[in-house]
This record gives C-alpha cells, structure tokens and sequence, in this order.
C-alpha cells in the first residue's frame, strides 16, 4: 500500500506556487500544458522526485534504510518576452526560494535554487515564447 | 629564560612540504570527483535517451570532463557534452527539458550524489597531507 509521500512531496512545491497570487491555480500547471496552449505568462513544472542511496540517502537513519527524500522542481517560466519570462521567474522564486515546505511526518529543509538559465526560444508547444529556466530543491526526512 | 620544543620536527617537515605535495594531491581529488559525476551522468542517461533511433546517443557518448589548468590552488573540472558532439546542442533539452517536453536530469543528480564524497576526499586528503602521508 502506497504512503503517498512521493506525492505529498511533489504537491508541496506545487502549492507554494499556486498560493502565489500572482500565478494561482491557473498559471501553474503540473507536467503538462494544457490544450488550447494557454496564453503566457504561465509556469511549468515538472517534479521529480527521488529517494537518493549512499551518503545523501541514509540521513540519520542507523540501518541504512533508504529515509530522506529530495524533491526538485525544473520550473519553466513562460512569458511572451524575455522580461516577461524574467517576470515569472521572479515569482517562481518568491514563492520558492527559502521557504520551508511542509509534508506531514517529514522535517524538512529550506528550497534552495540550484540552477537558473537565461530566457530562450521555446516553441515546443507550436507556439514562440520565451523561457525561463530555473531548479529548486528540498531534502526531507522522517520527524 | 629559554623555550625547548619536542617532537614537533617530523611536523614541522610535513607543513614544509605541503606546498610541493598538496597542489597534486587536490588536483587529483578533483579529477576524481569529475570522472564519478561524468560516470552517474552516463548511469543516468544510458537506459533514457541513450539507445533508439528517436533517442540521442551520441550526447550519452559525449559526457566527458576537462581538467581546467590549474591555477595557484585553484583546481577546477568541467563536465558535460562536448561541443564538438553532433548532438551536442540537444543535449541542454534533454537535461532541463522544454515547455512541452519532462527533463531527463542526468548530470544536476550526479553532481549532488557526488557532492558529499568529493567533500570527504577533500577532507581525507587534507588530514594525509597533514600527517605527511
């Protein structure tokens, strides 16, 4: 039986976003762009999220289980202009940055940004924008 | 009025060789932390975009490193696809994905599961050369 962690891990990065009041429920969208393409600005997200082995993995875990868990959002912030991409990735990171997500039964640490990229061309979804790239990060573990 | 110091000569040896013995010893560690972020980078990519006509072999098969001359005690590495790969310029898409298409992270997860072994290299080969191993 599942315990959901993975996916109350993901949500928790998506929700910070969604609170945003400049982006909302209608601005982030999770993995997908929906169809019609939506008009920019809007913020894609996609989640990945693992159960690292090794040193990073075992956190305080005396019997080597597998506990800690490390969350990354590639965040592409979409605009109609290279400002604009900038403008979301603002957001993107105000409603990210240095804020401690909350998952039930885990302690976890700050997001970090671990990676940003400069505006470009995308035109993927058959439409040109301009995106901006960026990574956040947060490890959890039991507590 | 005098001071007498022991047993600090063997020591005294070891500080005064760190500068002859240290710069290949760091560089060392360093070429070893990028051969194992290049090898978790291949790891990762291999069984996800490595095989298949649709999918991008030659960008596994260009993961490589280059030791950045060194410059006083300034060692640095740089891993990645080389530009002189045919699909060189594909290989950005595949790692931070696009709009409309999921990233495959290959060499971002290497580098932070190598993060905490090559700070304890550092570390091991900082007390070696400090006890004159």
């Amino acid at each position: 039986m599942s315990d959901l962690l993975d996916e109350l891990h993901a949500q928790a990065g998506l929700e910070l976003l969604i609170a945003n009041p400049m982006l909302g429920p209608n601005r982030v969208f999770d993995g997908v762009v929906p169809s019609p393409t939506p008009n920019p600005p809007y913020v894609m997200v996609y989640c990945v999220v693992e159960w690292p082995p090794g040193l990073e993995g075992m956190a305080n875990s005396l019997d080597h289980l597998s506990v800690t868990c490390r969350t990354t959002y590639y965040c592409h912030g979409v605009g109609a202009t290279a400002a604009a991409a900038r403008g979301v990735g603002m957001q993107i990171r105000s409603s990210l940055l240095d804020v401690r997500p909350s998952v039930a039964g885990r302690v976890c640490s700050m997001i970090e940004q671990i990676e940003t990229v400069p505006p470009q061309r995308d035109e993927s979804t058959g439409v040109l924008v301009m995106d901006a790239i960026s990574v956040y990060s947060f490890a959890s573990a039991p507590g | 009025m005098g001071v007498k110091i022991t047993g600090l000569d063997e020591w005294i040896r070891d500080l005064e060789a760190l500068p002859e013995k240290a710069p290949k010893k760091f560089a060392a560690v360093v070429g070893r932390g990028a051969t194992n972020i290049k090898r978790g980078w291949v790891r990762r990519w291999s069984p996800r975009i490595g095989g298949g006509p649709e999918n991008l072999p030659h960008v596994v098969r260009g993961i490589g490193y280059d030791r950045v001359p060194e410059t006083g005690t300034h060692f640095e590495a740089e891993i990645g696809v080389s530009k002189r790969n045919p699909q060189a310029s594909l290989a950005f898409f595949a790692e931070m994905g696009s709009v409309n298409n999921a990233p495959h992270p290959g060499g971002l997860p290497a580098l932070i599961e190598e993060d905490p072994r090559f700070v304890q290299a550092v570390a091991d080969a900082a007390v070696e050369l400090l006890e004159g191993l």
